[in-house]
């Protein structure tokens, strides 16, 4: 008795996870987390084959930030086929560039100019908006000494 | 589309230049004197003519089509213009 709960149990668990695996393939495939948790086991850029970008900490004119988790962005190219792009909406992020160097130094020089213009600026300078992306990038970056 | 008629364009209509490693920034503060979520930058590397694909990337920075980004670095799209489009958007 005890022996068919337990076969029962694992059998929901394997049927849950190809449930779960499919539903992130789906996903990955129709639309493609544009930015994610690197240390997150359900990968979407691992499942969907797509080239990422990973990270954690970076230096821009002596400013020193850190992502609080590493975070990977997925790099897709453009509609020319010439250029590396990272879009990520949430984070007023839309960069471009030649090369992934290249394009790791934009996202990195976008992330800092964001910091001091909209983090470190006093909030009644900015427009609501403007406020509301403080807020976000102050969830998930933090500065480093 | 040629640099120099992009940044004077941009800094007609509210756009203030800044610059951060190599890269020269342009950012819309509202008619009102607030600092918008609203910028575009690029790479002083960057050729003098400004490419397809760095256009595009412009008008999805400022929250335009193509054809309106040209209409305001032309002159016909104004600021006001501009930033009607932007509190349509609910981004001012």
């Amino acid at each position: 008795m005890r022996k068919h709960k337990l076969y029962n149990a694992t059998n929901d668990d394997q049927i849950k996870d190809y449930f779960i695996r499919d539903l992130l393939l789906m996903q990955s495939s129709s639309n493609p987390k544009s930015i994610f948790d690197c240390n997150s086991h359900n990968n979407p850029s691992e499942l969907s084959g797509e080239s990422y970008i990973a990270l954690k900490q970076f230096t821009v004119d002596s400013l020193n930030l850190q992502f609080k988790k590493e975070m990977c962005f997925t790099v897709s190219k453009d509609e020319s086929g010439q250029y590396y792009c990272v879009l990520v909406p949430e984070h007023n992020l839309d960069v471009i560039a030649r090369s992934e160097s290249d394009l790791v130094e934009e996202i990195k020089v976008a992330y800092a100019y964001m910091w001091e213009q909209f983090v470190k600026a006093e909030e009644s300078i900015l427009t609501p908006d403007a406020q509301k992306l403080a807020e976000v990038l102050r969830e998930v970056l933090e500065v480093v000494s | 589309m040629k640099s120099k008629k992009v940044i004077s364009g941009l800094k007609k209509k509210g756009f203030a230049e800044s610059r951060k490693t190599n890269h020269r920034i342009f950012h819309y503060h509202t008619k009102e004197g607030k600092r918008s979520r609203i910028y575009t930058m690029f790479s002083m590397g960057k050729s003098e003519d400004l490419g397809d694909p760095i256009i595009s990337m412009m008008a999805r920075q400022l929250n335009l089509n193509k054809a309106e980004l040209i209409k305001l670095i032309d002159c016909p799209l104004s600021q006001d213009d501009y930033e009607a489009i932007l509190f349509e958007k609910g981004l001012i």
